[in-house]
């Protein structure tokens, strides 16, 4: 059998090849899909734990153990190692993180200290602390003053070192003697120390991560043997062990999390820091699987596709060699054997280089930056794992049993038979005799209109403006529809060539007449048809919803911001009622002190700024129409409707008319607002319509006239937090600057192309004066959450400047993002890769079976230009025309299905819009074209070579 | 009797991996016009190669053969495509129906190939299904047809075009000798009403025996055995 299996594999190179091709595929599909999975995850939680490091400078992965009040013993060396036995030892490494630092401290519970002068027992008191030990501490300190301690003496005074705040706070001076009165244990005599201050220490590098936990600013440092032979007493010792371990949370991925949340979440293992990121990540981990698999589903659906049809062209190959062997003998078990070797050795190949092969797939589509775009981005880690190998034989397995399947099922036809139907045409494809294609279309439309249901009852509330992405429901029924449409097309395919045939029967030369009748009936050729709809209109749906997606996630990023730039800058107040409570100053409102307008100028003149504009806004605007109707606390933006035009962002379906047209009414005349349009039907006013207008500190109303109404404004978000309706006002800044007190404003900046943001806010750094200190505050000047235009820190930024180019950047980069446009990508990719390997198998398959048929053609004769016009036929009847279909049936999907994304995601405060890059379709379009061509030359080349005598003689064998 | 083929000690020659095989060794025939003529003798003796060359499907490599007063050995591509079309039908051993075609579209499709018009070309097919005894299988497709009801579709393909001769490889060899008999029967009723010359290869004895005129080949030369 085995002997069999080697001969046929030698003897059939091709048909061998063309089905490792296959395998390949199948297995780098399936592994990518865990490899890529696992590297995304890896980087999604990477980036959160490294952002939390950068924001807060700390290790973002920190374990803590403590252990007090309990039974501590000596072990056999006489130190307190069973901690280190019993905790670090058995507890940390069973993370099976690798650890950077960590930091044992022996910490004696506090009490106060009494500062002793020598030889006088009455004590200054001084603040309570604890005598504490760290170790290896003294190795990552830096000596300020004194020495280090040495251990006690016969005196029994222990030598401490202090750290520089606790000589400052408690106080503690070099050389004082401190005396601490203490209870070694529950129901033992209260004890003595004295403790001899011999040096004061600084942490020699705060950036080590040996301090994640800081020096204290209040306890002394002693040595070993000091703290056990004076707190030490061989029974329950009232100190506490705290052991602090800072892990490396790069080695942190989906491989270990679930490990480590199970060690960190069992009792008695103490805690360890931003375990809800950990549980997050966890939990989306799994929400984040099923996603990316949904997102496959196409691929995988004509991968399954591209496997039947090569199976089916090579086990049509060997029909006859089959039915020699069952003319011989054999059984069906024994044909299944050598065919089963075959797979199997076919299958170990392919894992052998597929599983390398999906690895660097997946790495360079982590280096993707969106759909179809490869710029710098660092590749992703991909790793082998054991998942990787588990579908990676998966894919093969689903190989082997499509290829052996038909085989178990087909009958035992002896050889004569065989031989008589030669001329059978092959039975319907699967998708035809199953209805699956009613079924999936059956499901689509089901989805769809359930899914309309669905939006409609929802509350669809905003969150602010946040992220949108794919909805894997709505992807799911979308792969539905176009796939239940395909196959009905492909369908309905035969009728249609029928139809033609009929039509034109009387007119068509030789090599249309071929060619229709073989569009019509060859049942194989519906897969090709299939394949090649299923690619055009899968590509233009995936690329229109990557498009979407991308483009509208942009856009609601830059309609956030408003302009290439927002800067607030610090303004010097006067606050005539300052409020302090416990001794700390209040903020107050803006309206309630009086501010120095900083100097404008300055924001025109940095290298790169192309133009800058004031932008005021508040939220605590008041309208009253001449009928007496009232609104308060309005949003009200107040701008220079030209240089406004300008700056801002805008997109042309965000206004009833064009933009210019609103700023042209509002320069003409400056009492000219524009309101929202809930805001005009609250107040019941018209275009036209007079009302009055005021902030609520201010009692004069400045008179506007209402010119339009709007749906949409950078930066505005009409729906609040709690989901109601918010309200905005533009207004005219000129008309607010000349009635209204001087409140700090934003500065919006258009850039020229390529200027540097850094660049600007650096000139603006350097080349602005000081203001004048007009707030003094002794207490405290810092005043956490103060807003920009309120802070009396001095010490901090005068700019607060918001980039949209790192706001984009930073959006686009979110991995989640990262990892659809990634995953679309390999979407399109694949298909198009199959699509190409398909039709060239394909259709040389076909030819080589079609010989007889083509030589006979000849015989009769046919001329060699007419059997190739009657190849190129073919080609526009059965790949060109499905290619147009494709493209009708994509943009039908795309129009059907992308606008439901905008359902799955949080309520953007912009319109969504579907976005499609005729670039794609061109792309797409241009592949399969130049595919199809390539196997126009190829047939062209295998048809000139049919050497029509020896091909009769074979057809005779 | 008019003479429609004529061959002049004709040579061909395959070339092998070990060592050319000469399948045809200085054949010299003639074939009179309206009759049937067999070409017998064992499998390999060049029978089909000898049809091949007649039919001009193949070059010989040294010699000369006429076809319907044409000399055909050095004639263009395009030259030997147009006699295959107007003066030549074929039928083969392996039956060699299209399959995506019914048995009436097998025969139309081979007149639209010789150029017939398919106003004059109904009738035509009409006719030869007549004469081959399938009216009533026309619009089945091959896979529906016996094995000898699909060679008699091939008989009315090969005939359709009204040629002058009509080469026949081994017709009878996947039949049973009744079938078999049937369809030589149908060449000399042909040959008779329609004027066409059949010349087909077969090693059947009972085939041989009602033959007009018999050629018999052995390793490539004719030979006087039976």
């Amino acid at each position: 059998m085995l002997a069999i299996a080697f001969e046929k594999m030698l003897k059939n190179k091709a048909p061998f090849l063309c089905m490792l091709i296959a395998c390949l595929f199948s297995v780098s599909l399936f592994a990518t899909m865990p490899a890529f999975e696992n590297a995304v995850k890896k980087r999604m939680l990477q980036r959160e734990l490294s952002q939390l490091q950068y924001e807060t400078t700390l290790p973002p992965l920190v374990h803590e153990i403590t252990v007090s009040d309990r039974e501590i013993t000596e072990n056999e060396g006489g130190g307190i190692d069973v901690f280190e036995t019993g905790i670090y030892k058995a507890l940390i490494p069973r993370f099976g993180i690798p650890v950077i630092a960590k930091q044992f401290t022996l910490n004696h519970h506090s009490a106060a200290f009494l500062h002793i002068s020598p030889g006088n027992e009455s004590s200054i008191f001084l603040e309570r602390g604890g005598i504490m030990y760290g170790e290896g501490l003294f190795d990552h300190v830096e000596l300020m003053a004194g020495r280090l301690p040495n251990e006690p003496g016969a005196d029994g005074i222990i030598e401490v070192v202090v750290s520089e705040s606790a000589a400052e706070k408690m106080p503690f001076m070099l050389g004082s003697v401190y005396l601490q009165r203490f209870t070694p244990a529950q129901d033992l005599p209260s004890e003595e120390v004295r403790l001899h201050v011999v040096g004061i220490i600084r942490m020699a590098d705060p950036a080590d991560p040996f301090w994640v936990t800081p020096l204290s600013e209040i306890n002394p440092y002693t040595t070993y043997e000091s703290f056990i032979s004076t707190f030490f007493t061989g029974e329950v010792s009232r100190f506490s062990v705290h052991l602090t371990t800072t892990f490396d949370h790069t080695a942190v991925g989906p491989e270990n999390l679930k490990a480590i949340l199970d060690l960190a979440q069992t009792e008695n293992s103490g805690t360890l820091t931003n375990m809800e990121i950990l549980e997050d990540a966890f939990k989306r981990d799994l929400e984040l699987g099923f996603y990316l698999l949904v997102l496959l589903i196409p691929i995988f659906a004509l991968l399954m596709f591209f496997i039947i049809m090569i199976s089916d062209l090579i086990l049509e190959q060997d029909k006859v060699e089959i039915s020699l062997l069952y003319s011989r003998g054999a059984g069906k078990g024994s044909v299944l054997a050598i065919y089963a070797i075959q797979t199997l050795l076919i299958s170990l190949v392919a894992i052998a280089a597929g599983i390398p092969l999906s690895l660097l797939l997946c790495s360079a589509l982590g280096a993707s930056s969106g759909f179809l775009e490869f710029v710098g981005r660092a590749p992703l880690q991909v790793t082998a794992t054991a998942k990787v190998f588990g579908y990676a034989t998966a894919g093969a397995a689903l190989f082997s049993l499509s290829t052996l399947l038909p085989i178990l099922f087909s009958k035992s036809a002896s050889i004569v038979t065989q031989r008589r139907l030669k001329a059978v045409r092959g039975s319907k494809p699967f998708f035809e005799k199953y209805y699956l294609d009613l079924f999936l279309l059956g499901i689509s439309i089901y989805g769809y209109f359930s899914y309309q249901n669905l939006s409609d009852i929802l509350t669809v509330t905003s969150a602010g403006i946040s992220e949108i992405t794919i909805d894997p429901l709505v992807f799911l029924i979308s792969s539905c529809f176009l796939m239940g449409c395909a196959m009905l097309i492909a369908r309905c395919y035969p009728y249609l060539m029928r139809l033609l045939f009929h039509l034109g029967r009387s007119l068509w030369p030789p090599a249309i007449y071929a060619s229709l009748s073989a569009s019509r009936s060859r049942p194989r050729s519906r897969y090709i048809i299939l394949f090649i709809i299923m690619t055009a209109s899968i590509s233009l749906y995936t690329s229109t919803a990557a498009r979407t997606i991308n483009q509208n996630t942009l856009d609601r990023a830059m309609y956030g911001i408003g302009a290439d730039l927002v800067i607030k800058e610090r303004w010097p107040f006067i606050d005539p009622n300052p409020v302090y409570r416990n001794g700390k100053y209040i903020v107050p409102h803006v309206k309630d002190v009086f501010f120095t307008e900083m100097p404008f100028e300055i924001f025109n003149e940095p290298p790169g700024v192309a133009l800058a504009t004031k932008v005021y806004r508040n939220d605590r605007t008041m309208i009253t129409t001449l009928k007496g109707i009232n609104a308060r606390d309005l949003d009200v933006i107040a701008i220079y409707p030209d240089e406004f035009a300008q700056i801002s962002w805008q997109r042309d379906d965000m206004y009833a008319y064009h933009l210019n047209h609103l700023m042209n009414a509002m320069s003409a005349n400056y009492h000219t607002v524009l309101l929202t349009r809930n805001l005009m039907e609250q107040l019941g006013v018209s275009n036209g319509d007079e009302i009055r207008v005021r902030w609520e500190n201010n009692p004069e109303n400045l008179i506007c006239y209402v010119y339009d109404a709007i749906e949409y404004f950078p930066t505005f978000d009409p729906v609040a937090l709690d989901g109601t309706l918010r309200s905005l006002i533009v207004m005219n800044y000129e008309l607010v600057e000349s009635e209204y007190p001087i409140e700090p404003y934003e500065v919006w900046i258009r850039k020229e192309d390529g200027a540097s943001s850094a660049d600007i806010l650096q000139y603006l750094l350097d080349h602005r004066e000081s203001p004048p200190k007009v707030f003094e505050s002794t207490i405290d000047p810092y005043v956490r959450g103060a807003s920009m235009f309120l802070r009396t820190d001095y010490s901090l930024p005068k700019f607060a400047m918001n980039d949209a180019r790192v706001k984009l950047a930073s959006v686009l980069g979110d991995p989640l993002i990262l990892s659809m446009n990634s995953f679309l990508t390999l979407n399109f990719i694949m298909i198009l890769a199959l699509t190409a390997v398909g039709l060239l198998l394909f259709w040389s398959f076909d030819l080589q079976s079609r010989r007889l048929q083509i030589s006979i053609m000849r015989s009769a004769g046919m001329s060699q230009n007419s059997v190739i016009a009657m190849l190129l036929w073919e080609q526009a009847l059965l790949s060109l025309l499905p290619l147009l279909a494709g493209f009708v049936l994509g943009r039908i999907g795309s129009t059907l299905f992308v606008p439901m994304f905008e359902m799955g995601g949080s309520k953007s405060p912009l319109a969504f819009r579907v976005f499609r890059l005729s670039a794609d379709a061109l792309r797409v379009g241009a592949i399969i074209t130049g595919i199809i061509l390539l196997t126009i030359a190829m047939l062209w080349y295998l048809a000139s070579r049919i050497k029509i005598s020896d091909t009769l003689k074979l057809g005779e064998e | 009797m008019s003479e429609i083929i004529r061959t002049e000690n004709v040579v061909k020659t395959f070339p092998n991996a070990s060592k050319p095989v000469r399948a045809i060794g200085g054949v010299s025939i003639t074939v009179g016009s309206g009759c049937l003529t067999v070409l017998s003798g064992k499998s390999g003796s060049g029978k089909t190669t000898l049809i091949n060359l007649i039919g001009a499907l193949d070059r010989p490599d040294s010699g000369k053969i006429w076809v319907c007063g044409e000399e055909i050995t050095l004639m263009p591509e395009s030259g030997r495509e147009k006699l295959r079309r107007s003066s030549i039908g074929f039928v083969f051993q392996s039956l060699a129906l299209f399959g995506d075609m019914t048995a009436f579209e097998n025969v139309e499709f081979a007149m639209r190939i010789a150029g017939i018009s398919p106003k004059a070309g109904a009738k035509r097919i009409g006719e030869c299904f007549e004469m081959v005894g399938l009216v009533n299988r026309i619009k089945h497709n091959p896979q529906e047809l016996s094995g000898g009801e699909q060679q008699r579709v091939a008989i009315a393909r090969a005939i359709a075009h009204k040629p002058a001769l009509v080469l026949a490889d081994e017709p009878t060899a996947q039949l049973d000798t009744k079938m078999g008999l049937q369809i030589i029967k149908l060449f000399l009723t042909l040959a008779k009403e329609e004027g066409i010359t059949f010349v087909m290869s077969s090693h059947d004895p009972e085939i041989v025996e009602v033959a007009q005129t018999v050629y018999t080949l052995k390793d490539g030369e004719l030979s006087d055995e039976l």
